[in-house]
């Protein structure tokens, strides 16, 4: 790829950047001043209600609330329900995070060994992973590859042109991928954990293209709704919930890469066609310019011709009054008394002498002066 | 990808998860216990320390913080109001966007923001994929020519190449450790008041693009305005550097797995090996055997049938082109039983002793009633093993579909294969006894089945030694032998000597054998066609 490439790409992208970056604060920002007014307002209520705590020791205890939340720990349960974010399910999970770079962040490691070992052990598992994800997207690609084959041989007996094919069948590829890996699964979310349809949705996309913010992750609401509650009612779907989830995160990640992958190839799509138009323009400019230089040679041409062809007959025309000067001393010269003859041929050159004289006087006058009266006069000349 | 290697990754990638559920476990949940210790016990202090406020009311008012903190307001400070969305925090939550990092510390609430996050996302990663393919191409390209630099320079100096290649590979590491993980990480140990390993800790999960955000550079001092886009420059050309690093991870990976696979495949062969020469003993094993059996004479007919049934049956199936032990040691035995006929040594007398010995065994079959009536039972015996062999060459043909690895049909096939040769030896074992009843000279299954060959060569030579008049000799020669049956152990003692002087006879035969060439062994093998015909009917023994 060329610098200019790169250049142009990483325009696009700060661009990009900046669009977004207008677009959240606008939206965003409201919201984050009504909360920080609620905040206030229930601090200055809870100071009015209990006398006897300072301010200080307010912000105190809600600076403890924060790091504990930091920590992982949950305050706004009872110390006898805490189930502890470490156990096996929990870490799994977290594991799963790590080497699927999602790192939702909604737990993680405090400790310095942890810490240690998170570092090395995402740096060996990502590329692990790496290589399940590439396997279970050939499986994928194989596996759509024949679906879209069959769509396609039941559309070719429609009687329908190719390109409209490949269309249908990628549309159909989009579709029933969104239906299986985005909106089953949102579904089954909105079912389980309790959220409404977008956010749904937007914890789906988040957790497939690996970004994970953590404000919503799956089973992170099961887990404080038991401790809220100290029913056991909900524990079943705790037994093989997230080893669904995370299955459906290898599956749908694979799925997403090829999406977004497919994104790519779009925007490469576009591009190439707007360099195509661009050399259009190009070649449509170098065409004009073309065609008035042609132009131009043209006129230059024409003119350069009627000025050629001017002076052309002016020197035909005093090449024939030389030529007639010069025969003028060798009639002299042959008229001798002794023979008859001649002078008989003599008078008749006599005759043609003069008329040969008007006709190209005439010729020269005609090319000199251009007016037809003129012309009457010399021919008057000649009749008398 | 095939489904077994699939699933292999898969199982790797499991029980890698297991490993690091473990690990994570056992060295977070002291912490945490701690830390909610520490939680209650501060609640504690605070409701004694303020008598007016009821655990209700303080449980009430924490959940409420806990309310405002995960809507994304910071919950602590009052005087101070700074906003979160701000230009230069929203610019760089676009960035971890479109990266994949996504720390959290911030992140959408209102349906407006979330549903444009899901657009945004959608759009913006495959732009910046596009983006880091090419800065990681230049970067490539950069440390490609710094590495060849410095190649030529040890090389001039009369390095060895390989060291040369160990040298540029660490130097390389060594480069992009310096510039991407150490410089950032004093940077931000200077900036954001952090320890080493949570520097190196954030720069890591940073360029992994894992992003928990329990740490992210938020520039908290209000420093210079140039921190956030230095950051976020740091993360692109770093991205692609990181990515650079999982490859070669990635590739030391699938080296690691090469070699093993390779000491699977030998442990493998070996176990082949081991599991040939077991069969090899049993084989031994069986010899004494027919040393039990009252009548020798009759099951060595009995067994004589049987050996050329399946040796019918053998030729009909194609041999699988294999490379193999127990393959090797057949290939000999068949090129023993073809240049047993070759050691003749009468061209005009080749064949018809033989197929007169075939046609005078079976007539002495049709006399006797009693071996017509055994005639069903060899089939019935022959059916089975049949069988036997058919389901044996079925199994390596699945199995050969399901491995990965090409050698293990070969030496499945080659298996099977020395399971249907185990009874033919035995059966030539077992007519090698009764001939000369010497067992104490077998050594291994090999030289036996060869002796045995060369006992069965022992009856047409005598006949040929006669070939003058060829008929009559032969009939007078089986008559003799049933004479000898019926009368008492004399007989046997004076087949010793016909088969002593065949032995003197036999270190000739065994030089001839090895001389032979392949050709005429191919020969031998095609004239072997006609015995398996049914013969003309033969002339009355009368």
């Amino acid at each position: 790829m060329r610098w200019k490439t790169v250049l142009s790409v990483f325009l696009l992208v700060v661009l990009y950047l900046i669009l977004g970056a207008t677009v959240f604060k606008e939206l965003e920002q409201p919201y984050e001043t009504l909360q920080k007014l609620n905040i206030l307002m229930e601090k200055l209520e809870f100071l009015e209600q209990h006398p006897c705590v300072n301010s200080s020791d307010l912000e105190n205890l809600v600076k403890q609330v924060v790091s504990a939340l930091r920590a992982g720990v949950n305050p706004s349960g009872n110390s006898s329900n805490q189930s502890s974010l470490w156990d096996l399910s929990n870490s799994f999970f977290f594991s799963g995070t790590v080497i699927t770079t999602i790192g939702f962040g909604n737990i993680s490691p405090h400790t310095e060994v942890g810490r240690i070992f998170c570092i090395i052990y995402a740096l060996l598992g990502i590329p692990l992973f790496g290589f399940l994800l590439a396997g279970v997207g050939d499986q994928l690609g194989t596996i759509f590859g024949k679906a879209i084959a069959k769509v396609e041989g039941m559309i070719d007996k429609w009687n329908v042109s190719q390109t409209k094919i490949r269309v249908i069948s990628t549309l159909l590829f989009i579709l029933f991928g969104c239906l299986l890996f985005v909106t089953l699964p949102a579904v089954i979310f909105k079912h389980i954990e309790g959220w409404s349809a977008l956010e749904s949705i937007y914890f789906v996309v988040i957790t497939l293209t690996t970004i994970g913010f953590g404000d919503f992750v799956a089973g992170e609401a099961e887990r404080r709704h038991h401790e809220e509650s100290s029913g056991g009612s909900q524990l079943e779907y705790l037994d093989y919930y997230k080893p669904l989830v995370w299955f459906w995160i290898l599956v749908g990640l694979a799925y997403f890469a090829a999406v977004l992958s497919m994104i790519g190839d779009w925007f490469r799509v576009i591009s190439k066609k707007t360099k195509e138009e661009v050399g259009e323009f190009r070649a449509h400019a170098a065409e004009w310019t073309a065609n008035v230089s042609a132009e131009f040679k043209e006129t230059r041409r024409r003119l350069s011709v009627d000025i050629y062809d001017k002076f052309q007959r002016a020197t035909s025309v005093k090449r024939k009054l030389s030529a007639e000067i010069n025969l003028s001393p060798p009639i002299n010269q042959q008229m001798t008394p002794g023979k008859r003859a001649r002078s008989v041929n003599l008078g008749d050159e006599r005759e043609a002498y003069p008329y040969t004289l008007a006709r190209n006087g005439s010729l020269f006058l005609n090319s000199l002066i251009p007016d037809y009266a003129d012309h009457r006069d010399m021919t008057r000349i000649q009749t008398k | 990808m095939r489904y077994s290697t699939l699933l292999t990754i898969l199982a790797a990638v499991l029980l890698y998860l297991v490993l690091g559920a473990l690990v994570f476990g056992w060295l977070e949940s002291s912490r945490e216990e701690w830390a909610h210790r520490e939680l209650l016990t501060s609640q504690m202090a605070f409701l004694q320390n303020h008598s007016c406020v009821t655990a209700y009311s303080l449980r009430e008012f924490t959940e409420k913080v806990v309310d405002a903190i995960e809507a994304g307001v910071d919950a602590r400070s009052t005087s101070n109001y700074t906003s979160r969305w701000d230009p230069s925090n929203a610019f760089f939550f676009c960035g971890t966007i479109i990266t994949t990092i996504g720390f959290g510390n911030i992140s959408p609430k209102t349906k407006g923001g979330q549903l444009f996050c899901i657009f945004y996302a959608l759009v913006g990663i495959p732009m910046f994929g596009i983006l880091l393919a090419g800065v990681g191409d230049h970067l490539g390209t950069l440390l490609r020519r710094a590495v060849a630099k410095v190649e030529t320079l040890f090389l001039r100096k009369g390095v060895k190449p390989t060291s040369v290649r160990i040298i540029s590979a660490v130097f390389s590491i060594l480069i992009g450790c310096l510039v991407f993980i150490a410089v950032p990480t004093m940077v931000f140990q200077e900036v954001e008041s952090w320890s080493l390993l949570e520097a190196v800790y954030f720069v890591v999960i940073t360029l992994t693009t894992v992003g928990f955000g329990d740490y992210v550079a938020e520039n908290r001092r209000d420093g210079t305005p140039l921190y956030k886009p230095l950051v976020w420059l740091w993360i692109v050309f770093g991205l692609a550097y990181f990515a650079s690093i999982l490859t070669m991870i990635g590739n030391w990976l699938r080296v690691l797995s090469k070699k093993t696979r390779a000491e699977m495949e030998e442990l493998r062969a070996h176990a082949t090996d081991w599991t040939q020469n077991i069969q090899n003993m049993s084989m031994d094993f069986r010899i004494p055997v027919p040393l039990d059996l009252n009548d020798p004479f009759q099951l060595q007919r009995r067994r004589r049938r049987k050996r050329h049934h399946h040796h019918h049956h053998h030729h009909r199936h194609p041999r699988p082109n294999t490379t193999g032990l127990t393959h090797g040691i057949s290939l000999d035995a068949d090129i023993i039983r073809e240049n047993g006929h070759l050691i003749l040594g009468w061209p005009t007398c080749r064949y018809k002793p033989a197929s007169e010995v075939l046609s005078q065994s079976r007539s002495m079959s049709r006399i006797d009633g009693a071996h017509y009536e055994m005639r069903p039972g060899s089939r019935l015996t022959v059916g089975p093993t049949s069988r036997s062999i058919s389901r044996l060459e079925l199994k390596p043909a699945s199995r050969a579909g399901s491995r990965a690895i090409s050698r293990s049909p070969s030496q499945s096939e080659s298996g099977s294969f020395s399971a249907s040769e185990t009874p033919s030896e035995s059966w030539s074992e077992y007519e090698y006894e009764s001939n000369s009843c010497n067992s104490e000279d077998v050594e291994s299954g090999a030289k036996a089945s060869r002796r045995s060959l060369e006992s069965q060569n022992d009856v047409p030579i005598v006949v040929v030694a006669s070939c003058s008049p060829p008929r009559p000799s032969l009939l007078d020669f089986f008559g003799e032998n049933l004479a000898y049956i019926d009368e008492s152990s004399d007989a046997l003692s004076d087949r010793v000597k016909p088969s002593g002087q065949n032995r003197q006879r036999r270190p000739k035969r065994r030089s001839m054998t090895k001389r032979q060439p392949a050709g005429l062994q191919r020969e031998v093998s095609n004239e072997l066609q006609p015995p398996s015909h049914p013969p003309t009917p033969p002339p009355p023994t009368s």
